[in-house]
């Protein structure tokens, strides 16, 4: 096919399917399973797990930008995360071991293991490590700025979308190209998902040859910004994602216009920056500390 | 639309461009008619963007549009143009982000480039405009442009690195490896504090563009310090870059990569998968066995050949241990008594006295491990007996390692004790101060030690002696404003009842300055200065504490605004900041001290129109050197002093903040020469003063 008329036609299927899917929704809860935190909260539990709840959105919204976070009972979206702050054996005495924040993703597919994410305290018995905080139970207040605390740095994130948001289809469409190199574009802008040069991407697609139907799963890197205006994004094919997989690299180079994308997944994630390619607000900007000039 | 009967694509394309693409809106220009004799831009641009944060962006843009209407006319309308500009730029941006079709969303982005490149007519050195620009050009996919107006920013103001990171970014996009590599660097050195620029400097190398191995490794050994987390990445890819060529180096990058992960507790089967795959050491199969749950090499094997590696064995033992704690208080305790036979014959050992603390704390969590309570009393034995020979050998910092060990096990025990009591947390935990304050003294080396006070505090409590308490709950408050833990400060001062013996009410105005000098606003620079500076000495508020903290408030301040006061008031704080640290040996305490200093030398440095150099730290003592305390490592490191900083500051010091303000353009120092105009080194006096600090005064053309 002639190459300028092949680039059009990519990037009027980049212009047609541009914002063509949103955001996955993502219902965020948080629940107290430590049961010594729960007997400490006592009746107060719930409004605890509702506040704490969140928190934890407000974090996720301000360092995830792939997905859109919404509080409990806010429509019926595909996905539940559900943060636990939790022991690792519910059976010990849980005054003899690290609390956690856990996390499991449930959705169309079933619910994932709960991963580990961050360590919430020492064990209480520990009371007189080297920060005695351990040794008294925090109030409501005390607790959700802790959790709000803990939930700042950004280093946390990578570790929680590799562990548990590895189901996660963040789109649902995509082209395969062998040019400029073999890829894909994805229907949505860089800044929009921040997603950063160092994400991997598992990309799932239908490859129909003449016999079947094959599918075959490839990682991919992230690029960056593809078309004019760039409402997409470029991704590069890496590997297949086992040996057979590998194997089915040709059949994409075969048939690229066949190839259809069902499922875009990430591997491993990086924030694309401090605000995603984001203007800085003049210094006039209220309560949210402005621009440095 | 066709040609010869087929479609022409380029033309086609050009069609489809220019139809999604509405002409972008125009910029007001200046209208001669109402002049203002006051300045309301600041208003007028605050309830513009509230507006905007509303969701009403249309009325946004009116108020701004009419506020810019209003501006003065010529140089005196300067600023206010300047401001509505970038808001109205701003409010566009937003807007695009918020757009639902690509039409809307190119025109809003062309209104907010047209509106910033107005405000750089008037504001040419905002810093934050180009930024705003070049991020809106990447986003459109100019990223020729896009670099240049990043390199405006990063020239305009050279302490924001997230400008040079994102042109670093940009560069990666555009394969001009080199150019990424020059600035990350930058941004590197401009925040030593800041994450962000190694781990890009990290990942440039992993993709084969960054550091060569030789460059990488010494990067890893300065990032233990400074990045742990990063540190064990870098070894990493140092290990992977290696391993082929020279084994025995990377077994050795081995070894300090796991004595980082045991200090880091980041244990688990996962650890491993940074390392290269097919790398035939026989130091792997031990840790992957053990990672498994085998406890049948933990013994005899590669890592316990050697001191080194039996210490970072031993550590890493340590963490995997702690690991295991919520299952099984028997496998816990064989880990780390395997690990304490590993290293128990080296008394120099960390990881044997953090062995001895866990295993105490082990049996006095589970007697049953430790019925007759043998165990737990030969530990403790030990640990006084090594003690001991620290005392003898005057080695403090191993001293106070012993006494805070012992301090925790006895807390642990609730052997509350008293201050003369050697076998309680009193006692132990009063020496780890004394010990600490005696370091400070002969070391020059000052750790806050807050959580150690603050445990302090509640001995006391337990054991009904209200004063001290008292004494150690305001110390403890203390050593978390030196220690920069605001929040837990103000929760401290809560605590904290009103007595004659502290100035409850100056300390929480010294609180609220620190807080203040991080966000202020330019105008305010001046005079939170003048009140920063003007503090003293009150009850419970010695001149030491005093001095650092307004070091570290003055350094807050340092940040480079538009040409005019603020700059003058950034130069003005630096050059205090500098005095303290310098001449008034001020101790540097944590990584956010040392981007304080750093941004103190390169505003001193860039006033007088040198170059910044590359900040060094490093473990030891001796030479030009600010010591400095950081978290988790006992020794003091040194911070290097270059010749070229002092040299500006004197120049700096000489000519005065407003003299450097006006000729900041003209000036410019290197290797000891100032060339300056004839106007700005008038007095033969002055002249007179620089030449006895070495400093040869060049004259340049006005």
């Amino acid at each position: 096919m002639n190459k300028t008329l092949s680039s059009l036609l990519i990037f009027l299927w980049a212009c047609s399917t541009a914002h063509a899917g949103d955001k996955p929704q993502i219902e965020v809860r948080f629940k107290i399973e430590a049961s010594a935190y729960r007997n400490h909260f006592g009746s107060g539990v719930a409004n605890v797990e509702t506040r704490g709840a969140e928190v934890v959105r407000q974090a996720l919204k301000q360092h995830i930008q792939f997905a859109d976070f919404a509080a409990s009972n806010a429509g019926s979206p595909l996905y539940t995360l559900t943060v636990f702050l939790a022991v690792s054996d519910p059976q010990t005495d849980v005054a003899a071991q690290a609390v956690w924040l856990m996390a499991s993703l449930s959705g169309p597919g079933g619910a994932s293991q709960k991963t580990i994410w961050r360590k919430f305290r020492e064990a209480a018995a520990d009371c007189g490590g080297l920060s005695d905080r351990e040794c008294t139970w925090p109030d409501d207040a005390e607790f959700l700025k802790e959790l709000q605390a803990l939930l700042t740095a950004p280093s946390l994130y990578p570790n929680l979308v590799s562990g548990v948001f590895h189901e996660l289809s963040i789109a649902d469409s995509g082209k395969f190209v062998l040019q400029p190199t073999n890829g894909w574009v994805l229907p949505f802008r860089q800044e929009d998902m921040c997603l950063g040069a160092d994400t991997k991407l598992r990309i799932v697609n239908d490859i129909p040859t003449e016999q079947t139907t094959l599918h075959g799963k490839f990682r991919a890197d992230v690029e960056g910004p593809y078309g004019h205006p760039p409402d997409s994004i470029f991704t590069t094919l890496s590997e297949g994602e086992d040996g057979a997989d590998n194997n089915k690299k040709a059949l994409l180079q075969q048939f690229p216009e066949k190839v259809v994308v069902r499922g875009v997944y990430l591997v491993r994630y990086q924030h694309l920056d401090e605000n995603c390619g984001g203007a800085i607000p003049p210094p006039t900007a209220p309560a949210n500390g402005g621009g440095d000039q | 639309m066709t040609t010869s009967g087929r479609i022409n694509p380029t033309l086609l394309l050009a069609v489809i461009i220019c139809t999604c693409i509405p002409g972008a809106s125009q910029v007001k220009s200046q209208p001669q008619k109402v002049i203002l004799n006051f300045d309301r831009s600041k208003e007028i641009s605050a309830e513009a963007l509230k507006s905007s944060q509303a969701g009403d962006s249309n009325r946004a843009i009116r108020t701004a549009n009419a506020g810019l209407e209003d501006c003065p006319t010529g140089a005196a309308g300067s600023a206010c143009r300047g401001l509505l500009n970038y808001t109205m730029g701003y409010v566009y941006q937003q807007q695009a982000q918020g757009s639902a079709t690509t039409p809307e969303r190119q025109s809003a982005l062309a209104s907010a480039a047209a509106s910033y490149r107005a405000a750089l007519q008037d504001d040419p050195n905002n810093g934050t405009i180009h930024f705003n620009l070049a991020m809106l050009l990447t986003n459109a996919g100019d990223q020729r442009s896009a670099i240049a107006e990043l390199q405006e920013a990063t020239k305009a103001d050279p302490t924001q690195w997230q400008y040079s990171v994102k042109l670093g970014d940009i560069q990666v996009q555009q394969k001009n490896w080199k150019a990424a590599l020059q600035a990350y660097e930058q941004a590197a050195q401009t925040a030593p504090g800041a994450e962000s620029p190694p781990e890009r400097i990290l990942e440039l190398t992993r993709r084969g563009y960054g550091l060569n191995s030789d460059e990488l490794q010494s990067r890893c050994k300065e990032w233990e310090v400074l990045y742990p987390t990063l540190a064990a990445n870098c070894y990493e890819q140092f290990i992977t870059m290696v391993f082929a060529g020279n084994t025995s180096l990377a077994e050795t990058a081995l070894v300090t990569w796991l004595g980082i992960i045991g200090r880091q507790e980041k244990v688990g089967e996962q650890m491993l998968e940074g390392l290269p795959r097919n790398w035939g050491t026989a130091a792997l199969p031990p840790l992957t066995a053990l990672l498994r749950g085998d406890l049948s090499r933990i013994t005899d094997n590669w890592w316990t050949q050697s001191g080194s590696r039996s210490e970072a064995w031993a550590r890493f033992l340590l963490a995997l241990g702690q690991e295991s704690a919520s299952h099984d208080p028997k496998t816990m305790e064989r880990i780390w008594q395997t690990a304490l036979q590993t290293v128990k014959n080296n008394p120099r050992s960390a990881s044997g006295l953090e062995l001895r603390r866990a295993l105490a704390l082990l049996y006095v969590r589970h007697p049953d491990l430790d019925v007759t309570h043998g165990k737990l009393n030969e530990l403790v034995e030990q640990i006084f007996f090594d003690k001991m020979g620290a005392i003898q050998s005057k080695d403090l910092e191993a001293e106070q390692r012993y006494h805070t060990v012992l301090g925790l096990i006895f807390a642990g025990q609730q052997k509350w004790g008293s201050d003369d009591d050697s076998h309680s947390a009193a006692f132990q935990l009063r020496r780890v101060v004394e010990v600490a304050n005696e370091r400070y003294q002969k070391e020059s080396i000052y750790q806050p030690l807050p959580e150690i006070k603050e445990l302090r505090a509640k001995v006391y409590e337990k054991t009904n002696h209200p004063v001290e308490a008292a004494n150690a709950r305001w110390d403890s408050l203390l050593a978390y404003m030196d220690s920069d833990q605001l929040d837990r400060a103000s929760n401290a001062m809560e605590a904290i009842q009103d007595s004659g013996k502290f100035d409850k009410a100056t300390l929480t105005s010294l609180l609220k300055l620190r807080r203040d000098a991080s966000a202020a606003p330019a105008e305010r620079k001046s005079l939170l200065i003048t009140q920063i500076s003007a503090l003293g000495p009150k009850a419970g508020i010695s001149p030491e504490f005093l001095q650092r903290q307004q070091f570290k408030a003055l350094a807050d301040l340092i940040t480079i605004g538009p040409a005019g006061a603020a700059e003058t008031a950034s130069v003005q704080a630096a050059l205090a900041a500098f005095s303290l640290t310098v001449d008034q040996h001020v101790p540097l305490i944590g990584v956010k001290d040392l981007g304080r200093w750093q941004a103190v030398q390169q505003r001193i440095v860039e006033s007088v129109g040198g170059r910044s150099e590359k900040m060094q730290v490093r473990p030891g003592t001796g030479g030009a050197t600010l010591k400095l305390a950081l978290p988790g490592s006992a020794v003091p490191q040194n911070v290097n002093i270059s010749a070229q900083t002092f040299q500006a500051a004197h120049v700096a010091q000489v000519l005065g903040p407003e003299q450097l303000t006006h000729y900041n353009r003209s000036l410019s120092l290197s290797n000891g020469k100032l060339a300056a105009p004839d106007s700005a080194v008038t007095s033969p006096e002055v002249r007179r003063k620089l030449e006895m600090k070495g400093i040869t005064v060049m004259a340049v053309p006005q």
